[in-house]
């Protein structure tokens, strides 16, 4: 019996749980896309944005918004660690630690794409004429989706590495994950902080999520006026790779295991 | 002639903070558990029983010292190792969003069952655990002594050679821990080696076909209960609980 028995089974136990709650989720995360949708996509253009801003903020909204979901898996997480410790049964199965944590971070990330993939037929209904199926490459558009979402799992895994406990992630929030996703292009391009001034467009390149959100969108928009990309590509496995590998060893420490 | 299951040879455990010693729960604990018996492991609170069986478990790994199963160590081969142990933990690590009934079934397939080796498994054990009628509840829908139940089931859902139980009867009331007696009793009959830790020194007694007494993280005696009465003069095991324990002196022993 090997640790991919396990690994698959507990994948699969993820899932089970997922779908029960998946359509509260969904509405939940629909009507916080919507609102977002519609207050930057159309009301922030009678303020000046430029036409087929909504367009372009909608895929970065459907790129972003599986992290959302994630977020609150290193809550429950935290909260399992603290509270039940229901991790130290799959700790024992005959599995190796790293893989139940690299199980973790995959399972969060499928459950972010289930999430999160249902928002491309509701952006494209949002921005009906502004977003035309035709500039999007699909190969490239999911390769960027499954990395954006692989990213995110791993980035939660080693979050929850690095928070101590439920009160950690109460600051999580409002000190790194909005000032993160806000200066990650979520609302503006590289470029745009580029040409506001060199150094914030050349300090905007450590924040991963840049990659995730002009990977997206040169992948459903178009290749002009973005980051190249496979710079994007080979910049977020390299994000991916550094938090599977940190988030397994601190948790390893913090949980104590072989 | 008594087959060898597993040796733990000067094992030791150490918690640290940053470099800095908090606590050493364990301070080379060596002791031989053979197959087929039951070893009930006593000790008062912060002994060092919970964490020597949480290493046995392979839960935590020791600081020092070696553990060897089939003439080898258990971490070259932990997942066979893992494969064949059984471990119910002192408090309830249940998944809340399954019921009972599918915590059994994942955590047999996650065991290598197949799933209808699984599904015939969960029935078979809630039928000796008389959870049938809460397969299909959660967690939070079950008093205390289901929960411990379930636990030992789950712990069972594998067929496991070594059981270890930590505390299993822990805040029971009378009633349903002599239930868990008998479940014990059966495990033992089947063959299957059990390590339990307990505070309950009748519980021990009754259960144990050895008993490890643990103090200060070292083990200060094994042996049967039968021979421990007789070489203490004791009617009792509890009497020579706590003989031991009034001994500030424990070289007496």
């Amino acid at each position: 019996m090997s640790s991919w028995t396990v690994f698959f089974q507990l994948i699969r136990r993820d899932l089970t749980v997922f779908w029960r709650d998946f359509w509260k989720k969904f509405i939940d995360t629909s009507i916080l896309f919507i609102t977002n949708v519609l207050a930057f996509g159309y009301f922030l253009q009678q303020e000046g944005a430029h036409e087929g801003y909504a367009a372009f903020f909608v895929v970065g909204a459907i790129a972003s918004f599986g992290f959302v979901e994630i977020v609150g898996k290193v809550g429950i997480q935290l909260a399992d660690m603290g509270g039940d410790r229901t991790i130290f049964h799959t700790l024992v199965m005959p599995i190796r630690s790293k893989m139940v944590f690299y199980y973790m971070g995959l399972s969060w990330a499928i459950t972010s794409i289930l999430m999160s993939i249902l928002l491309f037929p509701l952006g494209k209904l949002l921005v009906f004429t502004e977003w035309h199926l035709t500039d999007i490459s699909w190969w490239r558009l999911v390769m960027m989706f499954v990395t954006a979402n692989l990213f995110f799992g791993y980035f939660s895994l080693w979050l929850t590495g690095i928070l101590k406990n439920m009160t950690d992630l109460s600051r999580l929030w409002l000190r790194y994950i909005a000032p993160m996703w806000m200066f990650g292009g979520y609302v503006y391009s590289w470029q745009s902080a580029y040409d506001l001034s060199p150094v914030v467009g050349y300090i905007s390149l450590i924040n991963p999520m840049i990659y995730v959100m002009e990977g997206m969108r040169a992948a459903a928009l178009g290749q002009g006026g973005y980051l190249p990309f496979w710079v994007s590509v080979v910049m977020l496995w390299g994000f991916i790779a550094l938090c599977a590998w940190d988030g397994n060893q601190r948790l390893k420490r913090k949980l104590d295991c072989i | 002639m008594k087959k060898l299951f597993l040796r733990v040879e000067k094992v030791t455990k150490i918690y640290f903070d940053g470099s800095r010693i908090l606590k050493e729960a364990l301070k080379g604990v060596s002791l031989d558990l053979y197959h087929g018996e039951v070893l009930g492991l006593l000790g008062v609170n912060g002994a060092g029983k919970t964490t020597l069986v949480s290493i046995l478990a392979t839960l935590h790994p020791p600081t020092a010292g070696e553990i060897s199963w089939q003439g080898r160590s258990i971490y070259d081969l932990l997942l066979s190792y893992r494969s064949v142990v059984g471990y119910c933990p002192q408090h309830p690590n249940i998944e809340r969003h399954l019921s009972l009934g599918e915590n059994l079934v994942v955590s047999g397939r996650c065991y290598g069952l197949s799933k209808h080796e699984a599904e015939a498994r969960k029935m078979e054990l809630a039928k000796e655990f008389k959870l049938e009628e809460y397969l299909e509840s959660n967690i939070d829908q079950v008093s205390g002594g289901y929960k411990q139940r379930f636990l030992i089931a789950r712990a069972l859902m594998h067929r496991p050679q070594l059981v270890i139980l930590d505390e299993p009867t822990v805040g029971l009331d009378s009633h349903i821990r002599r239930e868990l007696w008998g479940v014990i009793a059966q495990l033992k009959e089947q063959g299957i080696t059990v390590i339990l830790t307990t505070h309950y020194l009748d519980e021990a007694e009754k259960l144990s076909d050895r008993i490890c007494l643990i103090h200060g993280g070292t083990v200060r005696i094994i042996d049967t209960p039968e021979n421990l009465k007789k070489q203490h003069q004791k009617n009792n095991l509890e009497e020579v609980f706590l003989k031991f324990v009034d001994d500030q002196d424990s070289r007496n022993f």
